[in-house]
């Protein structure tokens, strides 16, 4: 049973980690090009701050999804489930959606973020458009998300 | 010109007959205005070497600059007179320059001396004469005992150490030699194999080294003093610091009046300004126009396909809110005002991403000081009065999910506080966050099916029925039956109508997936369009999701308040004595750092799912901000601003 428990945070862990690394990375890029805007011109804080704290949602999305899998295995309610070895690598494996999409997902929409900065830098009232095109990255994280969810849900364990 | 500025209501366009060269040459604005730029740079410069603060109140940490309006500026303008004043300033200002520059040779002079300032040898002597060679050596400690000896083997040296400077790991000797003609190489050759340099000084030929030190000191003391004194005369200038302040905004006013004209049609005798006016304003403007310029003629002309500027206009309630709209950007003029329908929905979701409700309670309470006790500009106080109503549905969300400072409530002792506050507890975040998960799916879906809402009115507005009808009512309609279906074959709600329910939306389906491709003339691109518009589903699945991140921001607020809790408790309880004091400074700085970076985390996440979730539902943005031809400002401000 320690083993499977074992495995089950390794999958809670990936998907924390690997998608907050995305975010990580992504939100980095896109500060570092909001940072050269507000140099030149402070008024347009809002907006890139807007558009800077769009790739953090991965981090938000990998969160969420090792707390569905601690709930899962009932380490948030503290009484721990019987979880084979078989089954922890049942979750670690529906962890890797959410892991991969996120991180990927979070390093590009990163690089769309600072990009869109630059619409933001020559052109403020355009900045929308900025955000939705960044937005577009973000669909595919979350349906890395959806699918960690629904084979995290659909494993059945316990709680 | 200066009366249309003050008005501040034309937004003004360029003319089209406009035959203006780009700038008029004969201006002299730019280079009185880097005039006075460098007056204010002169008045800092002193500033700072004297160490002159400005008095600062903190009534005034939003507003920290003078004001003044448009007439007092013209006035100083006029009063200050630039130029001698500048010829002042430039005159102690290149004094100041050769003086420093002059400082800074006397210090590198008297440096090199520095060490060999007790010699009481001429500079003639130090010359030497004909048959003997005087040098002055420097060199490290760990040769010295190499050069002696060697030196000892020269017949004539004579030398003597000057100054011994030994810091731990290293030292430098100072030595001075002197020896016979003849054998200068031989002493040349042992600078050579060590590194022991030779030492020039330029002294005169009458001083000695140690006089010579002396007045180059002498004359270092001088050239301070006469700096300090030069520095004081500055002071007379940051007394009219804020005079200067004044003109350098009113030149910067009157820059742009030079700059809007060019917008106009200069005739000889008049000039035609072409702009957009709010039609609230606009029979006080032409009445105002008349009185004072009676002369005057308006006309007004409608063009087809024109794009007026945007402004937001909003009820004082909604008002907050517009900051919110402001930071995505103006809508189209065509396109639908966001800020009320987005308010409700913005509360929630922010209240859900910092749930709790102690910290709600501070926001407004420190919101409600803010706005009574600090000076504030209209822009900022839509900002405050937003957060405090942000305070009060986190309050709200905070005491739902049982959320005070993070204290679990179960673990109070009883008391009848106790019993209130988990009355008002309907969900545990950190031991069932599922549920919460799905109250915040919940407020997703609502939010997006309103959106739809408001998009058929937007369309019915436009008289755009069909689109009404079957884009936004249908799915509208569809996505309702969807969950009712899912919810029903699950056995959750209305158990006994699975199937009507299973029938109505398969026909709803149908509907919408042989009008989704109808602006399509080919009657099979038509279906496949439809069918493919079925993948807006997937969308809807995706925008839902992102809702998500509302349980997300919550529980991390939660947690980390539930930290703080259990850190401040072990450092109370594990050091005696100062413990507890040590704990009430854990307490106060983790729940301010917790409250920062969550209410920072909650508005922009907020913010994202109106701006990305919402919005795009129904209004595209990018619409051209209405800025009149008004107050501008560097170093000034202007008094109408403030509230």
């Amino acid at each position: 049973m320690p083993y499977g428990i074992m495995l089950a945070l390794v999958g809670a862990v990936v998907a924390a980690a690997l998608a907050g690394i995305g975010s990580i990375l992504g939100v980095r890029t896109a500060a570092q090009a909001s940072a050269g805007v507000v140099a030149e011109d402070p008024d347009k804080f809002g907006k890139v701050l807007l558009l800077t704290a769009l790739p953090g949602s991965q981090g938000i999305y990998g969160f969420l999804a090792a707390i569905i899998i601690a709930n899962s295995i009932g380490l948030l309610a503290g009484e721990l489930v019987d979880v084979s070895v078989a089954q922890g690598w049942q979750i670690v494996i529906a962890s890797l959606p959410i892991a991969f999409t996120g991180l990927l997902s979070g390093l590009f929409q990163g690089r769309v973020a600072a990009a869109a900065v630059n619409i933001v830098a020559k052109n403020p009232d355009a900045s929308g458009k900025g955000v939705i095109l960044s937005a577009i990255v973000e669909t595919y994280a979350v349906l890395g998300l959806l699918v960690t969810i629904l084979l995290v849900n659909g494993l059945g364990l316990g709680a | 010109m200066t009366w249309l500025q003050e008005q501040e209501v034309l937004h003004v366009t360029e003319s089209k007959k406009a035959n203006n060269k780009s700038s008029n040459p004969k201006s002299t604005i730019d280079k009185e205005l880097a005039d006075v730029q460098f007056a204010l740079d002169f008045i800092n410069r002193i500033r700072n070497e004297l160490n002159i603060q400005p008095k600062k109140s903190w009534r005034n940490m939003f507003a920290g600059k003078p004001m003044a309006s448009l007439a007092r500026l013209e006035q100083t303008i006029t009063n200050l007179s630039i130029d001698t004043t500048n010829r002042k300033i430039r005159k102690i200002s290149d004094e100041l320059a050769r003086l420093k520059a002059k400082e800074q040779e006397l210090t590198d002079l008297i440096d090199h001396l520095h060490p060999w300032r007790d010699l009481h040898i001429t500079g003639a002597q130090l010359k030497g004469s004909d048959n003997i060679r005087y040098m002055l050596l420097k060199m490290s400690v760990q040769e010295d005992l190499f050069v002696k000896r060697a030196m000892t083997d020269i017949k004539t040296a004579v030398w003597q150490d000057v100054r011994r400077v030994v810091t731990k790991k290293r030292g430098k000797i100072y030595l001075e030699v002197a020896v016979h003609h003849t054998e200068t190489d031989k002493i040349e050759k042992i600078i050579t194999a060590t590194s022991a340099e030779v030492v020039n000084l330029s002294v005169p030929n009458k001083q000695t080294i140690a006089d010579y030190f002396a007045s180059l000191k002498e004359e270092d003391f001088q050239i301070k003093k006469t700096y300090k004194a030069l520095l004081e005369k500055g002071k007379k200038f940051v007394r009219m610091e804020r005079e200067v302040k004044f003109a350098y905004d009113g030149l910067l006013h009157r820059k742009e009046r030079e700059a809007i004209a060019l917008k106009g049609i200069n005739l000889p005798r008049a000039m035609i300004i072409t702009g957009w006016i709010p039609k609230h304003a606009y029979k006080e403007f032409t009445g105002l126009l008349e009185k004072e310029f009676p002369n005057a003629a308006i006309d007004i002309e409608k063009k087809p396909k024109e794009t007026p500027p945007v402004a937001l206009k909003n009820t004082k309630s909604m008002e907050p809110f517009e900051a919110v709209t402001n930071i995505y950007g103006k809508p189209k003029y065509s396109e639908l005002d966001p800020t009320p329908p987005l308010s409700i929905f913005f509360l929630i979701s922010f209240g859900l991403a910092l749930t709790d409700a102690g910290y709600g309670i501070i926001m407004m309470l420190m919101m409600w000081l803010v706005e009574k006790y600090f000076r504030l500009k209209k822009e900022m106080q839509k900002m405050i009065r937003l957060l405090f109503y942000a305070g009060a549905a986190t309050t709200v969300m905070g005491a739902l999910t049982g959320g005070w400072f993070g204290i679990t409530l179960e673990n109070l002792p009883e008391s009848t506080v106790k019993s209130v506050l988990l009355g008002f507890k309907v969900i545990d975040p950190v031991s069932n966050p599922m549920q919460l998960l799905v109250v915040a799916f919940a407020i997703g879906i609502v939010q997006l099916l309103f959106a739809w809402l408001v998009r058929a009115y937007d369309h019915a507005r436009k008289k755009e029925y069909t689109a009404m009808l079957f884009d936004d009512i249908a799915w509208f309609v569809m996505v309702i039956v969807l969950l009712l279906w899912a919810g029903s074959s699950q056995g959750i709600i209305l158990e006994e109508f699975t199937q009507p329910l299973k029938i109505g939306l398969l026909s709803i389906v149908a509907i919408v997936a042989l009008t989704g491709g109808r602006s399509h003339k080919n009657p099979l691109l038509k279906i496949g369009a439809g069918v493919l518009s079925l993948y807006g589903l997937v969308s809807f699945l995706s925008d839902t999701l992102s809702y998500s991140r509302l349980l997300a921001l919550g529980l991390a607020t939660g947690i980390i308040a539930l930290v703080v809790n259990m850190i401040a408790v072990m450092i109370g309880t594990s050091i005696p004595g100062v413990g507890w004091v040590i704990a009430v400074f854990v307490l106060l700085g983790g729940h301010i750092f917790n409250l920062g970076i969550n209410a920072l985390g909650a508005f922009i996440h907020s913010g994202r799912l109106q701006y990305v979730e919402f919005f795009p539902k129904f209004l595209e943005g990018g619409g051209l901000p209405y800025r009149p031809f008004g107050r501008v400002s560097k170093y000034v401000d202007n008094p109408k601003e403030f509230v």
